[in-house]
């Protein structure tokens, strides 16, 4: 009787692995080793490739498209966590104060922009940054004669800007969200001490606050970094579901899915996705060594 | 044998679980027990609702007397070329016969010529005088390495629109203004600040100045293009510059500026036309039936005439869009396919109604003598605009097919962005002082374009 249980216990863990190895096998593994294939490739369609071995990397170091679309996703990704963070941690910090009057309500509706999605975002910001009928300009124009015809998202100058705003409006709230529940989480008592130690509002923040809530601002920039660089929806439907002025809104992602998918060239496509891994991969380690360095 | 017993069942599993189990089972035996449908005739496919309807009852009524059995079918444009490139790509299902237009179509083209998914329709045009009865430049657009791959749904000729109502009160005559020179400085003075911020409220012309847009027909109008005969890239030549600057003149900031970077065709664009932002703008046929559609308060206050020539003489028309019915290589009986697109195009009734309804005019030449073309319009102030059109068709230019052309209108976009730029920053009015900044700047678009292109294995370039 234990012997047959013993030839249970050892095939009973691989059959209920099965159907996600399966399913995880077929979707992620097999697609990424297939991307590996056709980095190496040049292809129109799955009929016509031809192995070009590391060509399509060199191709694309030479690119200068690609290094736009490399450029204006770091630009974005940095403005990201510059902006993106403080902003969330201020409007967190503020609506976790106990004093203030219907923080549920506010926090529900800076959170809200979060829930609509990144197309509709686009097309909203879309139609505000146009220029002489735009809600933006028109409203400048009329508290401070601002340039009915300034283009926000015409001018190559001001595309960024306009994507970084739309951006913000939009995950703001979302990464609010996050730092409510750490500030919620910072230890009272060790706050009650610093304030009987004469520690004012700023040294408080600095020494007890920002400690405390380190791993969780960790977290987020790492969210932000990684959604940064797989930016698309937003700047697609932003700019009329293109690039933008001289290129001025495009992404790795933006240029993956043009090459990819519109002009059908998938080896070059691959490629791109695989330094666009190796980015984020590269990333992800110098923040986690940031990160334990800070702890240390 | 024990009987069966029901609480075993629901003692073992869940409700939940049930629901689902009998859910897949029925849905399973639904799927199984269905009959397989079958299409009988050819398919055809169509991603316009105003082509569907025109179409249809023309197709009903050969079905209804045997004479042709097709079946119509209209879908969203990205669904048909996500299906005609994966049919192309992996031979999955499609129909016998495909109405694309030239951004979906000049995809099917980037490959060997031997990858190009439709039948190559060169040969048999010739031989079956196709090609004489339609308007030959408008073939054009379907031709790469010499061999022609589509039969065209229509030519798309290029008119002026322009505010009659405020022209006209300005005791301008624009029969006279036969050229781009004539015409803008004849306009010049309705340039005007209306609302008193210093800033003009009403320009001239619209033109795209972030984007190829405009410049490309413009550039074709004049003679220019972006590819030789052979598909070499040749952005960066003297006539392409000399368009680039003369116009980059007009649209820089300053006090010379008289064009407006609105692209129409959007719900703002369309409200700044209204306003009159802009006076003058480029209309294709078919954006004449959109301008009815969707510009009611401009009825009778818009009239169209042809585009003011580079020189005396030149060519006043150019080409924007086109579509074309393609037959897929996988098409057994492509001849058939043929004789019933060209049926479908050359009917007179058909002809009609698209005309009516989108003001497109027909690439038939036999089509163009009837009368319906000659019908005035109340919207255009009672011009006969089929007949305007018309009078243009023949003069399209031809127009390069390569797969780049779209990377190079991006790249000509940048450069003229650039040059605008340029022009309202060093305060260059003149197009002459312009012009070496002109051709430094598509130098490197030619440059850009000829790196992407020779990327590509595929084109043999002696095939051209």
């Amino acid at each position: 009787m234990a012997a047959k249980y013993r030839t249970h216990s050892l095939w009973v863990p691989y059959v209920f692995l099965a159907p996600f190895l399966l399913v995880f096998s077929t979707f992620v593994i097999y697609p990424l080793l297939q991307s590996v294939v056709l980095a190496t490739q040049q292809t129109f369609g799955p009929g016509f490739s031809e192995f070009v071995f590391l060509d399509n990397f060199k191709n694309l170091l030479g690119d200068p498209i690609f290094w736009i679309a490399t450029r204006n996703t770091f630009v974005y990704a940095a403005a990201s966590v510059v902006l993106l963070l403080p902003l969330s941690l201020s409007l967190a910090m503020m609506l976790n104060r106990p004093s203030m009057k219907g923080r549920g309500f506010f926090r529900l509706i800076f959170f809200s922009p979060a829930l609509v999605g990144a197309v509709f975002v686009g097309v909203i910001f879309g139609v505000i940054f146009q220029k002489r009928t735009g809600l933006l300009n028109n409203i400048l124009y009329r508290l401070i004669g601002f340039d009915l015809d300034f283009p926000w998202i015409q001018d190559p100058r001001f595309v960024m800007p306009a994507l970084i705003i739309a951006s913000l409006w939009m995950w703001v709230g979302f990464n609010m969200i996050y730092f409510l529940a750490a500030l919620q989480n910072v230890d009272k008592q060790l706050e009650e001490a610093a304030t009987i130690d004469g520690a004012n509002s700023w040294q408080k923040f600095i020494h007890v606050t920002v400690p405390a809530i380190r791993p969780i601002a960790s977290f987020v920039v790492l969210l932000s970094i990684i959604g940064a660089f797989q930016l698309f929806e937003l700047p697609w439907m932003l700019l009329n579901q293109g690039p933008g002025p001289e290129r001025s809104g495009l992404t790795i992602v933006m240029n993956l899915y043009q090459t990819g998918f519109q002009t059908g060239d998938l080896g070059y496509a691959s490629a791109i996705g695989w330094v666009l891994a190796l980015i984020l991969v590269f990333l992800a380690l110098f923040q986690r060594r940031m990160s334990r360095s800070e702890e240390t | 044998m024990a009987p069966f017993r029901i609480d075993k069942i629901t003692d073992r599993f869940s409700p939940g679980f049930l629901v689902i189990a009998i859910l897949a089972t029925v849905s399973t035996i639904i799927v199984w027990m269905r009959p397989e449908s079958t299409i009988e005739g050819l398919e055809f496919w169509v991603t316009s609702r105003p082509h569907y309807s025109s179409y249809k009852p023309v197709i009903d009524r050969w079905k209804a007397t045997g004479e042709e059995n097709v079946n119509l079918v209209l879908l969203e444009g990205r669904a048909l070329e996500r299906r005609m490139m994966s049919s192309f790509f992996t031979g999955t299902p499609i129909a016998e016969m495909l109405e694309v237009t030239t951004g979906a179509a000049k995809k099917a083209w980037r490959g060997p010529l031997e990858a190009v998914g439709f039948t190559d329709l060169t040969d048999i045009l010739h031989e079956k005088g196709i090609y004489e009865q339609f308007n030959e430049p408008s073939f054009s657009g379907w031709t790469t390495r010499g061999r022609i791959f589509g039969l065209p749904h229509d030519v798309h000729p290029v008119l002026l629109t322009y505010r009659a109502d405020l022209v006209e009160a300005a005791g301008i005559d624009v029969e006279e203004l036969d050229t781009w020179d004539k015409f803008m400085e004849a306009m010049r003075p309705l340039v005007k600040d209306l609302n008193g911020d210093g800033r003009p409220d009403q320009y001239i012309l619209e033109m795209a100045e972030a984007s190829a847009g405009i410049i490309t027909p413009l550039i074709m109008q004049a003679g220019g293009d972006y590819f030789d005969e052979d598909d070499r890239v040749s952005i960066d030549t003297e006539l392409n510059a000399r368009v680039l600057s003369k116009f980059a003149v007009w649209a820089a900031a300053g006090p010379n500026k008289l064009t407006a970077d609105k692209t129409i065709g959007d719900g703002p664009g369309r409200k700044l036309q209204m306003d009159g932002y802009v006076l003058a703008w480029l209309t294709p046929d078919w954006r004449a039936g959109q301008e009815r559609l969707y510009l009611g308060s401009l009825a009778g206050k818009l009239k169209l005439m042809p585009l003011p020539a580079w020189e005396e003489g030149g060519r006043r028309t150019t080409v924007m869009g086109g579509t074309m019915v393609g037959i897929p290589k996988s098409n057994p009986n492509p001849e058939d396919a043929l004789r019933i697109a060209v049926s479908l195009y050359s009917d007179l009734e058909i002809a009609r109604d698209m005309f009516a309804v989108t003001n497109i005019i027909s690439p038939v030449k036999a089509t163009w003598d009837d009368p319906f073309y000659d019908e005035p319009d109340p919207f255009y102030s009672g011009q006969p605009n089929g007949r305007l059109f018309i009078n243009q068709a023949p003069h399209v230019p031809v127009r390069s097919a390569s797969p780049f052309l779209e990377l190079a209108g991006v790249e000509v976009g940048i450069a003229y962005g650039r040059l605008i730029k340029y022009a309202g920053a060093e305060k260059i009015y003149d197009p002459d002082v312009l012009y070496p900044k002109a051709r430094e700047l598509l130098g490197r678009a030619q440059k850009d374009v000829e790196r992407q292109v020779n990327r590509n294995i595929f084109i043999d370039r002696n095939e051209s």
